[in-house]
């Protein structure tokens, strides 16, 4: 099988109706190496804000690392200990940078409308890890076992009562609480960022809104003139612009 | 059966088919600028700040520090008048007192709540007095509630009506309720003033857990961190907020001990310095102090600060609809028309792409 840089399609004809050689045929049409790692991207990516995407992901990493060395110790430790407070307070502030830049990142895909030429399902599987992890948090204001979580659970619990499903996820039952917090609510939040990572490689990076003298993928029109070349003296038109390397 | 694939199909996505510039990029490299920024940020705010860990409350502080509140509070668990006794699903199979929530015919905590009924079954009177007196190896108190176990409805009323008027003006003094018994109370004054004594001990605390549950295959479930019923009777301390003692947000607390559990999520004073903890606050998306709290929540709590929401007999419900009603559109936005104009209308990408759009 063969991958150029500007067209994917499916490999030779093989046997259909085998299920797995369709999904790996699928999977090597849209997610070629080139594409899951990529070491060039247009130009339009090179923004300082696309980076909050990362640092969220980064920041549910460090919340699973740090997640980790407290199941270890079980939820007392933070209040017993200055390690576990510690180890406590790394997790906290890694919620919080991790909601921040999912604000951020839902802020610059917003205005630059991200889920245009189909990438419709991105912006979903985003809003999913948010609900996901929404929950996450809320769940997690739980396991802090203090005054809190006390008031956190008795004002929460008429929410779930009031749409019957408190039995599911009783808030006050710390017992119930740590499964979700610790199991169900992490893998919801993984899997929704991992079909959203998928996504965003296997669409890329949303190019800018056409702009006139340009075709809509970003090719200068050659003789056409641009808004700015239209409004100011005449200028020669520079030859790098307007072609991929 | 086997057939060859009709056609392969190809597809490209826009940022390939790109024919502006690109660039050198590094995906793994920029996962560890990311990593780094964020260890750093999270070190430093943890170094700067750590986090908050405000006491937990516990019928042992309630019941010397807020006395006639406990009484008070206890004495709804005994005639099953409180929220607890009263909610409905799921800790009653019915409620009373018109708390399920549901507008018309639409509500689901009757239906779902209902489903395993009662799924997590309360009753304040058993649970939260009768069971934990009875391990308390108290007489007095095993005496009075088998009085009160045996006596009329009409006769529990009798009484408890006049215990809630003797409680009304009651006072206490280090922890002790100053109220004189009288027949007309019946058992009650003995059966409060021996679940003081047991708060008082800690006794409570241990006693209200899952663990006097009794198991399928007998003895009794000993693994238990369920404060369920914990958490539903501390609730019922000055009716939920309702009670005339009641602070406001950032007062510090009263004099008197009335609306203790309440009082603590909203008055600013030692060791909790809550504050802003009551709903009409933003609630559950604070926490203690100056600390940022569940900011996250507000697409959720935003709707509990007016109108119906606020006040409202089934608010809970209505927010829950009303937060699902706006997140199907923020879900959906790529494909509903108006809404996703608004990012080319404004106009904002301009600035955000400025270097793409500022050339020739």
């Amino acid at each position: 099988m063969s991958t150029d840089a500007t067209s994917r399609s499916d490999p030779a004809p093989e046997e259909h109706g085998n299920w797995t050689s369709d999904i790996r045929r699928g999977a090597q049409r849209d997610w070629p190496y080139d594409r899951m790692m990529p070491s060039d991207e247009p130009a339009y990516v090179a923004k300082a804000f696309y980076m909050f995407g990362s640092l969220a992901m980064m920041s549910f990493v460090t919340l699973i690392a740090t997640g980790c060395v407290l199941v270890f110790k079980g939820p007392y430790w933070w209040h017993t200990s200055t390690a576990g407070l510690f180890w406590n307070s790394l997790h906290f502030w890694a919620v919080q940078l991790f909601f921040f830049c999912i604000f951020v990142h839902f802020g610059s895909s917003f205005f630059t409308a991200a889920w245009r030429d189909g990438r419709g399902l991105t912006w979903v599987m985003g809003t999913m890890t948010f609900f996901a992890a929404i929950m996450t948090g809320l769940t997690g204001y739980e396991l802090q076992s203090n005054y809190d979580a006390q008031w956190i659970a008795q004002q929460g619990k008429d929410a779930f009562n009031s749409f019957g499903l408190g039995w599911l996820l009783n808030l006050m039952n710390l017992d119930n609480v740590t499964g979700w917090h610790v199991v169900l609510l992490p893998l919801a939040v993984a899997g929704a960022l991992a079909l959203h990572l998928l996504w965003v490689r296997r669409h890329g990076v949303v190019p800018p809104f056409p702009q006139h003298g340009y075709t809509l993928m970003g090719e200068r029109v050659e003789g056409r003139p641009t808004k700015r070349e239209a409004s100011s003296s005449p200028r020669g038109l520079s030859p790098e612009d307007g072609s991929a390397p | 059966m086997s057939r060859t694939h009709p056609k392969p199909r190809t597809w490209t996505s826009s940022d390939v088919a790109w024919k502006g510039r690109r660039r050198p990029y590094d995906l793994a490299r920029e996962f560890l600028v990311s990593f780094s920024i964020v260890a750093v940020l999270v070190l430093g705010l943890t170094l700067l700040f750590a986090s908050p860990d405000p006491p937990p409350m516990t019928f042992q502080e309630w019941a010397t520090q807020g006395t006639v509140d406990f009484a008070k509070t206890t004495l709804t668990e005994i005639d099953e008048t409180s929220e607890a006794a009263t909610y409905g699903p799921p800790y009653q199979s019915t409620a009373q007192n018109g708390n399920t929530q549901g507008f018309g015919w639409f509500s689901p905590q009757t239906w779902l709540g209902n489903l395993f009924p009662p799924a997590i079954p309360i009753n304040t009177w058993k649970d939260f007095v009768a069971t934990p007196l009875l391990g308390a190896n108290d007489p007095a108190a095993a005496s009075a509630v088998d009085t009160w176990n045996k006596a009329s409805a009409s006769q529990q009323t009798d009484w408890s009506n006049a215990y809630s008027k003797a409680l009304a003006d009651a006072k206490a003094s280090n922890g002790h309720l100053q109220v004189t018994d009288s027949p007309a109370y019946g058992p009650l004054n003995t059966l409060v003033q021996a679940q003081i004594r047991l708060a008082e001990a800690g006794g409570l605390d241990a006693a209200l857990s899952y663990t006097n549950a009794t198991a399928l295959q007998g003895g009794t479930v000993w693994y238990s961190n369920d404060q369920t019923r914990s958490l539903l009777y501390f609730g019922d301390s000055g009716q939920g907020g309702d009670a005339p003692d009641c602070v406001n947000p950032g007062d510090p607390l009263p004099a008197g001990d009335g609306c203790w559990f309440y009082n603590q999520a909203v008055a600013n004073t030692s060791p909790r310095n809550s504050g802003y903890l009551a709903g009409d606050t933003w609630g559950i998306m604070n926490e203690v102090g100056n600390w940022p709290g569940a900011w996250w929540l507000f697409p959720y709590t935003f709707w509990y600060q007016w109108g119906y929401g606020a006040d409202g007999a089934s608010a809970d419900l209505f927010v829950i609809i009303m937060t699902v009603l706006f997140a199907l559109p923020f879900i959906f936005l790529p494909w509903i028309p108006g809404l996703r104009d608004i990012p080319k209308a404004t106009r904002v990408y301009r600035l955000m792409w400025r270097d793409h759009y500022r050339r020739p």
